[in-house]
């Protein structure tokens, strides 16, 4: 199990499909579960924070049948431990005053508009994922090769120079 | 310029002073010339002459009369050559005298000298009055500057030479002129005569005629105004018109004995004459040749009642022509809308098999040739393309049993990651692998990974395959919209429609939860893709009103129709409801609850309830506020005679 999770959720397992598929380059490093309903995930989310895995990205359909998916951030967003969590809405159909409310309220920090492209989704996520880790991970390089390794290196750097100056 | 001279020539100059300021209200319509020699006299006329200017009245001393005469006062060459009034200012010392200027010359009025002052100012008038009655003018014009005495108020009509032409010629006289000759007589008439307080004069809100009760009142009005109004269909006063001075009052029920058909009531303080049958039959009687311009007065005030009336018929028909045309218009923009709902409907569904299509090709182009390669080992290609082959027809098992399976395998496998793969693909109990492993001694992870490539190619291909099917039956649902609709009703099972429509809503309604009730219903004539608008309405105007979750309910059940049969469709929603002063106006054109922004032009449920009326149906709503909405659609079995839509519509 690795420490960071990226959960998918999405009613339609065609979709489901599609976005794990793209994700793959990130497997190495963290765990990425598709869930088919909200109240899976919500099921799911439960177990992995028992034990002990954090997560690091949810991309997130709208329009489902039980919750709607900003509906769902909104809540993620009230709990503590999911606010770090990067949020992304993959959605064909959230309104204008669905995402303004995702904004700000479910802390969302991307939207990407159906049908998508790989190199664009896996971009996002990857940019996203680099801020998590740079936020969350004091051991933060083993991450670098897989996200955006300069921007990791810095953070790095950064950091390093932080800690020299306070001892 | 005036078009007539009143030419005073008189040797005293006190007198002529006198004359010239005495005739000054004249100057309206008269020019007054006044000169003190025969020679001065001779060159105002040649200027007269010039200026095609006519003498109407001459007032000169009997010395004097004689001169004038030479000096061709009458020789006017206008169109008519008018007859000159004359007035001798002067002394008469016997009676020989007058008698000579008489037999000399017409002489049409003597003013004794001495009260020139006095009379002068009416004598002239009374000379105009005469000249102008001789001469055609429009009495009316003059009325301020020629004097109607008691003789002259029936000769003035009798002698008027347009009366001459025929009782109804009143032809040249403007409605304006002839009311004044009308009620101008009445004044004169009344002026020293009204015990009946005839003429009167009421204060504004004074009730003239009260529509509906009887009235046997005739009222002139001279001066202000008197308006009309009358009930209409909805009990409220509309006014229909404001007469003013020169028209009449209750002329209709007074001729006709009906009851008043509007009521008038003054808004200004007004100058009436009042006659009633009594009063009017006495005046008639009287000065019988009031006769003939009352009577064209009263056709004429009929006539243009008549007139307008025309004129607001065929104003109407324009203005029902283009309201037609803007209905349309409407009819056109809502088929617009409901066509734009459609469209961004069904780019919401098509968007997620899409996403999955364009995703699964993509993978496809990656793996494939890799497949193809033939750098693997046969035994593994075969294991692959069984996996492949298993994927492509088999259901992916739920992801939440996917996790389930790869806790328990996970022991068995180097990694999580591999044991998902493996639990995917149906490795993990796979007696075929665990063999092919335990012979070969292979990497475990190198051949999952491997076979995970056979497993996602089966995989897509099957998403694929699901996705395409789910677009083809989308475009089977929309091609009724685009489809021509047949000129003749057709026998349709109404559930396809139905059906169809909710596959277009299928994304919008993943939020609600659908109970369909279909009982068995027989097919119905009818134009399906017009039920289809309706049915199309009845789910977005749920949708629309709920916004979230809720429960959509359709009911199809067979029904005895206006004693034939017929089918009852219902759409009722747990949406917020409508309110009783709102249920009332739902098929009115343009009410909308819809927000701006929102679609709805508030047109739909016209659109509907109009298709629902071709087909002999019945359309009804239902409503509790919190509860529910029902639309209940009642239609006969059999149609045969369904009216044609409209051209354009």
């Amino acid at each position: 199990m690795n420490k960071y999770l990226i959960l998918c959720i999405d009613d339609e397992r065609e979709v489901l499909e599609s976005v794990l598929t793209d994700l793959t380059m990130f497997e190495q490093q963290f765990d990425i579960e598709g869930c088919e309903s909200v109240a899976e995930a919500q099921t799911f989310l439960t177990q992995q924070l028992e034990a002990g895995q954090a997560l690091a990205l949810i991309l997130c359909d709208h329009m489902m049948p039980d919750i709607q998916g900003v509906d769902f951030l909104i809540e993620l967003n009230q709990q503590a431990c999911f606010q770090p969590t990067k949020k992304i809405l993959l959605t064909g159909q959230a309104g204008l005053e669905a995402t303004i409310e995702a904004v700000n309220l479910g802390g969302l920090d991307c939207y990407i508009a159906k049908p998508w492209q790989a190199g664009q989704l896996q971009q996002h996520v990857k940019h996203h994922l680099t801020q998590y880790i740079i936020e969350q991970e004091a051991d933060m390089m083993p991450y670098a090769p897989v996200l955006e390794t300069q921007t990791i290196a810095d953070a790095w750097q950064q950091r390093r120079l932080e800690i020299a100056a306070q001892s | 310029m005036a078009n007539f001279v009143v030419l005073v020539v008189h040797s005293d100059p006190q007198i002529l002073q006198q004359i010239k300021a005495s005739l000054t209200p004249l100057y309206q319509h008269f020019e007054i010339c006044c000169v003190k020699t025969v020679r001065h006299c001779k060159s105002k006329l040649a200027q007269y002459q010039l200026n095609q200017q006519a003498v109407a009245c001459l007032i000169c001393s009997p010395s004097l009369l004689a001169s004038c005469e030479k000096l061709g006062v009458d020789e006017y060459e206008g169109p008519n050559k008018p007859t000159v009034r004359r007035i001798l200012v002067g002394e008469v010392e016997d009676v020989e005298a007058l008698i000579n200027w008489l037999n000399s010359s017409q002489i049409h009025q003597f003013i004794y000298q001495n009260k020139v002052e006095q009379e002068i100012l009416n004598g002239v008038k009374k000379q105009l009055c005469h000249f102008a009655i001789s001469e055609n003018l429009p009495i009316a014009q003059y009325l301020q500057s020629i004097e109607i005495d008691n003789i002259l108020t029936n000769q003035l009509i009798k002698q008027n030479k347009k009366l001459q032409h025929g009782f109804f010629d009143y032809t040249r006289y403007s409605d304006e002129e002839l009311s004044k000759v009308v009620i101008d007589s009445l004044y004169y008439i009344f002026e020293h005569n009204d015990d009946h307080h005839v003429c009167r004069r009421y204060s504004a809100n004074h009730l003239l005629t009260q529509e509906g009760n009887t009235n046997d009142v005739l009222w002139f009005i001279a001066s202000g105004e008197v308006m009309l109004k009358k009930l209409n269909s909805v009990g409220e006063q509309q006014q229909v018109t404001v007469m003013r001075a020169g028209s009449m009052v209750g002329g209709m029920s007074f001729i006709t004995g009906e009851p008043a058909f509007t009521t008038g009531i003054t808004l200004t303080p007004t100058e009436v004459i009042k006659l009633d049958k009594n009063k009017f039959a006495e005046v008639m009687k009287s000065h019988q040749a009031l006769l003939a311009p009352f009577t064209n007065l009263l056709l004429r005030n009929f006539n243009r009642r008549l007139q307008s009336s025309i004129s607001t018929k065929l104003q109407l028909e324009e203005t029902m022509l283009s309201l037609d045309a803007a209905h349309q218009q409407l009819l056109e923009t809502e088929k617009m809308a409901v066509l734009g709902q459609l469209i961004a409907g069904v780019a919401h569904e098509l968007n997620n098999p899409v996403a999955a299509i364009l995703r699964g090709a993509e993978t496809l182009k990656n793996k494939v040739p890799h497949l193809l390669a033939n750098e693997t080992e046969v035994a593994i290609r075969k294991l692959g393309s069984a996996t492949l082959d298993s994927a492509m027809h088999l259901t992916p098992m739920s992801t939440a049993l996917i996790r389930q399976k790869t806790k328990q395998a996970q022991e068995h496998f180097p990694s999580q990651l591999l044991a998902k793969k493996a639990v995917k693909m149906g490795l993990d109990d796979n007696d075929n692998y665990q063999n092919y492993c335990a012979q070969n001694k292979v990497d475990s992870a190198a051949l999952i990974n491997e076979l995970d490539n056979y497993y996602q190619v089966g995989n897509f291909l099957r998403s694929i395959d699901v996705c395409a099917k789910r677009i083809a039956d989308l475009v089977k649902g929309l091609k009724h919209y685009a489809g021509q609709d047949t000129a003749q009703a057709q026998f349709v099972d109404l559930r396809l429609g139905i059906e169809e429509t909710l596959v277009i809503f299928e994304n919008r309604l993943k939020q609600f939860e659908v109970i369909k009730h279909y009982h068995d219903i027989p097919s119905v004539q009818c134009h399906a893709i017009e039920l289809q608008q309706v049915w199309t309405n009845f789910v977005a105007n749920s949708i629309d009103a709920i916004g979230s979750k809720g429960t959509l309910t359709i009911t199809t059940r067979t029904i005895d129709y206006r004693g034939q049969a017929g089918v009852k469709i219902c759409f009722e929603d747990n949406g917020p409801g409508i309110s009783g002063d709102k249920i009332n106006k739902i098929f009115d054109l343009n009410f909308t609850t819809k927000r701006e922004g929102h679609f709805g032009l508030g047109i739909g449920l016209t659109v509907c309830q109009q298709i629902i009326a071709r087909h002999h149906g019945e359309i009804n709503v239902c409503s509790e506020i919190g509860e529910f909405t029902r639309f209940e659609v009642l239609l006969p079995v059999a149609n045969a005679n369904i009216k044609q839509q409209r051209a354009g519509q």
